[in-house]
């Protein structure tokens, strides 16, 4: 058999190799799976899940890393600034002393500000006292929204109140030396 | 609306605005030469018929991408082989995970082995027996080989059509089918057929 007999029947069963017939439906099943969901949305599905999951995640760490805040009874670095904002002094028409009593905790009166014990943070300062409330907020970053003044003004309103209740002396009351009359002028 | 007389062109054109009708006169014109196409990457009626589904579900989808450079039958064609090749790289794949032969190769030559193998219609003369050898001998070549002697003996592409089809000069193409033919040959001459070539 010559090459060129072989190569037509090798063509030949190339040919036969393609050669076949598609179903008589394939028509209908083409036009019929036109109007179903496009696979793209699966795979877009199985996109955008993991990035759920993921935002979720960030989502919870920044949730954990905020729980110190939320303590009860712990003021937040907002709660700190909104107390400042409002008058620390009471209003004009109270008496200053009442008043000032009423703003401070309840301590000892002996107590110094810095042994007191005061829901407040303590800051970055000469305060050697380890408050574990200080610690929290210091390791959640929140130091810098602290205000300074914070500090000073129970000390201002502490000095106030000192020098409202001090009360000046009066002076003594000089007593009157009163003569007894001589008997010659006495009435009778 | 008929469309017996209606270009490609123009029946592009009435399905991008909804018509189903227009895409399914394509299909119905375009079916052949993609299955045609999907069987000589595949060699299954099974698999060709649902990759020439899936291409035609993938050409639906782009037909906004159609711009006319090319006749929509190579638009489609190359669409239809892309698909036909994802589909035998996943066969492999998965063919390669089933059997776990001792190596890669020894993989695809038992599947070149069973997608050749198939009832025939005829006896086993000597003749037969040749054609089937023939045809497994086809199935053995390389995928480059294989593919550009099947598409060119399929009848249905033009040599510039299967160029753009595999993305190839067309003279790549033609020494492709002739290396083909003399790659069947020495391996039928090794099979004991003396007399051949």
């Amino acid at each position: 058999m010559s090459d060129e007999r072989l190569d037509r029947l090798i063509d030949e069963v190339a040919h036969e190799m393609t050669a076949g017939q598609l179903s008589s439906d394939f028509r209908a099943r083409v036009i019929a799976r036109l109007d179903r969901r496009p696979r793209r949305g699966w795979r877009a599905l199985w996109v955008v899940a993991p990035l759920g999951a993921a935002a979720a995640i960030v989502l919870a760490v920044f949730v954990a890393r905020g729980l110190p805040l939320r303590i009860p009874g712990f003021q937040t670095a907002e709660n700190i600034q909104s107390s400042q904002a409002a008058p620390r002094r009471p209003g004009p028409s109270a008496p200053p002393d009442i008043a000032g009593r009423q703003v401070q905790p309840s301590a000892p009166p002996n107590a110094s500000p810095i042994n007191r014990p005061d829901v407040r943070p303590v800051r970055n300062g000469p305060r050697t006292r380890a408050d574990p409330t200080a610690d929290v907020i210091r390791a959640a970053g929140i130091d810098p929204l602290s205000p300074q003044p914070i500090q000073v003004a129970p000390l201002g309103i502490e000095a106030l109140s000192t020098e409202s209740i001090t009360v000046s002396q009066l002076d003594a009351i000089v007593p009157i030396a009163v003569d007894p009359l001589p008997i010659n002028e006495q009435r009778p | 609306m008929s469309t017996v007389c209606v270009s490609d062109v123009d029946l592009v054109a009435r399905a991008r605005q909804g018509d189903p009708a227009a895409f399914g006169e394509l299909v119905e014109r375009h079916r052949a030469a993609v299955f045609r196409a999907a069987l000589a990457a595949l060699g299954s009626h099974a698999d060709a018929e649902d990759a020439a589904q899936d291409a035609f579900l993938l050409a639906f989808r782009r037909l906004d991408s159609f711009r006319g450079d090319a006749s929509f039958k190579t638009w489609l064609l190359t669409i239809a082989w892309h698909q036909a090749i994802n589909r035998r790289r996943s066969l492999r794949r998965a063919w390669g995970r089933m059997v776990a032969p001792k190596d890669q190769e020894e993989a695809e030559t038992v599947l070149e082995n069973i997608a050749a193998a198939g009832p025939t219609p005829e006896g086993t003369t000597a003749h037969h027996q040749l054609r089937r050898d023939m045809q497994r001998a086809i199935r053995m070549l390389s995928p480059k080989l294989r593919d550009a002697l099947l598409l060119a003996q399929s009848g249905e592409y033009s040599y510039d059509e299967i160029g753009t089809m595999l993305k190839t000069p067309v003279g790549t193409i033609k020494w492709r089918v002739s290396e083909a033919r003399r790659a069947v040959r020495a391996q039928l001459r090794q099979q004991g057929y003396a007399n051949v070539g």
